[in-house]
């Protein structure tokens, strides 16, 4: 397997608009890095240029300390699992799968060892002498996936491969790609605007807006740590509340003042770095659905909890089974929502008081979006 | 709820099941007979129109069985009275038609095969490949279609004559051999095929022609099919052109061979009728066998449909 390496590449289209601008990459040797984003932010257009189907801008792009922006695609030694799959309706899906071995002139009885081994990997021994037509979505993915992993590539490239499917097939297959993943230790790229997807699959996560590149990151620490506003409100589900407010200076520390006046206590370790630079400034405070509580969990003997209180008027309550999701709407800061469990009393329209946990809140720069407290990730 | 059952019970309960099985035969046959009307009526419609659309080609076939003193009569004689094959005895012998037909059927299978092999290709670069100057080429290829072919029919007598060609096959042939038309019919055809199988066959390492050959061509089998079927008959009843570049008799082709038939006996329409059966029939054999490769299918599972 091999390591990939993108180099500020740029795709630009008709010499005006970029797609893709200043991508800069390492891609480890068995990583599963996943691009994230909103429809039109060059994932897919920084794939293909992986893949050789769109040329390359400008920029550089490293196979293996090779230099490939103009290599042809067929030389890269890559694998691509297309959306629509991509499968060849005339040929048996057996055919579907030799067929890239074949025009490499690969032995017959070594290609037929190699379907075999592939399709009992994905439980399709089967379906080898039947014709795509008569598969079913989640059949045709595997046989897509089983071609793929044919010709052991160097990696593998995979444009939205679930996106056709339905939700419960997408699960069970995220499941195979991820063993799969794990038995073939190959390196994957993979391209979702599914966040799912994107957080359960990947040991990377490139998420990516307008053309660039916001965060590279493991999950956990995207999640954890977004860099901006962007990257908070896109990972996560339901996404991140945002509440826009000023940092005042209080006896003790320092206060997040929403419009309407309520006061939410920042913690200690964090007050003084944000009173040095944001003392009355604007700032957009971030807080997950989970991170409200509907009852004083106190961790930190020392806060006062009932000064990190926020109230709001229940619009609609939706039950989801192992918790609810309350959607609540706040006098100045608008709707939000909190994820509590399921045991929590209210009803529509009822006031209620949720506490804030203020240790596992996200401040951002009002102006320029960024996280305050982001300190770079490894890149 | 309850309530509602109840009152289905109590609707049932006013008729027994005899009667309720009467009712559903008695509607039953009403709804039939309304459905049988209405196909028969419609069957009947169509059955009109196609002998409308039809009664010169059956006419022609009736006229061409007909003695020719049963024609000239001032009696309408839709039907010959005396049914007789002569007319076509006569045709077959008088000029060699069989000859005809042959020369009309290697012209139009040369230049059938011809078109499909330059048009699909051409269309293969204009829909499949990137270069500069892609559209323009194309937009100059289509701006050919807007000239009518009698206007460079001289030129084009001209351009063959000084390359000694006439009166052959070839100069039959040759400027035929593709048209921007086909190009046109093809690369609409292939806009619509899914552009990632192109893409998995590139990343697969297969170059364009395996391409062309071993994927493209066996999923446009119904787009070849309909053009092979419209190019032959548009080559098979050509007529200008062969008649200006042939000379001999052994290089005419069938459209100019019938015409030939009412010249040596100007009055005989019987044994031209004869004459334009016969070669009606080898492009309406073409026709019915082309017919099913019209009909397409082959994309089932292409793609996600």
């Amino acid at each position: 397997m091999s390591e990939l390496i993108l180099k500020n590449v740029c795709k630009m289209y008709d010499k005006k608009q970029y797609a893709v601008r200043d991508f800069s990459l390492k891609i480890e040797d068995g990583e599963f890095v996943i691009f994230v984003g909103p429809s039109g932010c060059g994932k897919s257009t920084t794939l293909r240029m992986i893949a050789g189907l769109e040329e390359i801008t400008s920029g550089e792009l490293w196979i293996d300390k090779q230099l490939c922006n103009y290599v042809e695609p067929k030389d890269r030694d890559l694998s691509m699992v297309f959306q629509n799959y991509a499968l060849y309706p005339q040929m048996t899906v057996y055919d579907n799968m030799a067929f890239a071995l074949q025009i490499r002139k690969v032995p017959k009885k070594e290609i037929d060892k190699k379907v075999q081994e592939a399709a009992s990997v994905l439980g399709i021994r089967h379906l080898l002498k039947q014709r795509p037509g008569a598969l079913s979505g989640g059949q045709k993915q595997r046989v897509a996936i089983g071609s793929a992993i044919m010709r052991e590539p160097k990696a593998f490239l995979m444009d939205e491969p679930l996106s056709n499917l339905d939700a419960k097939l997408r699960a069970q297959m995220r499941v195979e790609l991820s063993e799969l993943h794990k038995r073939l230790s190959a390196t994957m790229i993979y391209v979702t605007h599914d966040q799912t997807e994107a957080m359960t699959l990947g040991t990377k996560i490139v998420v990516m807006k307008d053309g660039f590149i916001q965060q590279a990151d493991t999950p956990k620490a995207v999640y954890e740590h977004p860099a901006n506003l962007f990257v908070a409100g896109f990972i996560g589900s339901p996404s991140m509340n945002f509440f826009e407010g000023s940092i005042r200076k209080t006896d003790k520390g320092a206060d997040f003042v929403l419009e309407s006046g309520t006061a939410l206590e920042i913690p200690e370790d964090r007050a003084f770095a944000l009173l040095n630079e944001y003392r009355n400034k604007k700032v957009i405070l971030g807080v997950r659905p989970e991170h409200f509580l509907s009852e004083i969990t106190a961790k930190d003997p020392k806060a006062d909890y009932t000064k990190r209180v926020l109230n709001g008027v229940i619009t609609t309550r939706e039950m989801l089974g192992a918790e609810s999701m309350f959607y609540l709407e706040e006098a100045s800061a608008g709707e939000f929502a909190a994820r509590l469990p399921v045991e929590t009393k209210g009803r529509t329209r009822d006031e209620m008081t949720l506490f804030v946990d203020m240790d596992r809140v996200h401040f951002f720069d009002a102006e320029t979006e960024h996280n305050i407290f982001y300190r770079g990730g490894q890149q | 709820m309850a309530a509602f059952d109840h009152s289905i019970t109590m609707e049932q309960g006013n008729y027994d099941q005899e009667e309720v099985a009467k009712l559903h035969s008695l509607m039953n046959t009403r709804a039939l007979r309304k459905k049988r009307i209405r196909k028969g009526v419609l069957v009947g419609l169509n059955i009109v129109f196609a002998l409308f659309m039809l009664f010169p080609l059956l006419y022609s076939v009736s006229v061409s069985v007909m003695p020719s003193e049963e024609l000239f009569t001032m009696d309408m004689n839709l039907l010959p009275s005396n049914p007789t094959f002569d007319n076509y005895v006569r045709a077959f012998t008088q000029v060699p038609l069989v000859r005809f037909i042959l020369n009309s059927f290697l012209v139009a299978g040369c230049i059938t095969l011809g078109q499909i092999i330059t048009c699909s290709l051409a269309a293969f670069a204009f829909s499949f490949l990137e270069f500069k100057g892609k559209n323009v080429l194309f937009m100059l290829v289509m701006a050919t279609m807007m000239v009518p072919g009698e206007a460079v029919i001289i030129s084009n007598y001209l351009t063959v004559s000084s390359m000694n060609l006439l009166d052959t096959y070839i100069v039959l042939i040759l400027p035929s051999l593709t048209s921007a038309m086909g190009i046109f019919l093809f690369r609409q055809f292939y806009m619509t095929f899914p552009i990632s199988l192109y893409e998995s066959a590139r990343l697969d390492g297969c170059g364009n022609l395996r391409f062309i050959i071993k994927i493209l061509i066996p999923l446009t089998k119904s787009a070849i099919g309909a053009m092979a079927v419209y190019t032959f008959i548009n080559a098979w009843n050509m007529y200008m052109w062969p008649l200006l570049v042939t000379g001999s008799e052994e290089m005419r082709t069938v459209q100019i061979g019938i015409s030939m038939l009412n010249s040596v006996d100007a009055q005989s329409i019987t044994l031209m009728m004869a004459g334009v059966v016969a070669i009606i029939l080898p492009s309406m054999v073409i026709f019915i066998v082309g017919q099913k490769q019209l009909i397409s299918g082959m994309f089932q599972g292409a793609v996600k449909g």
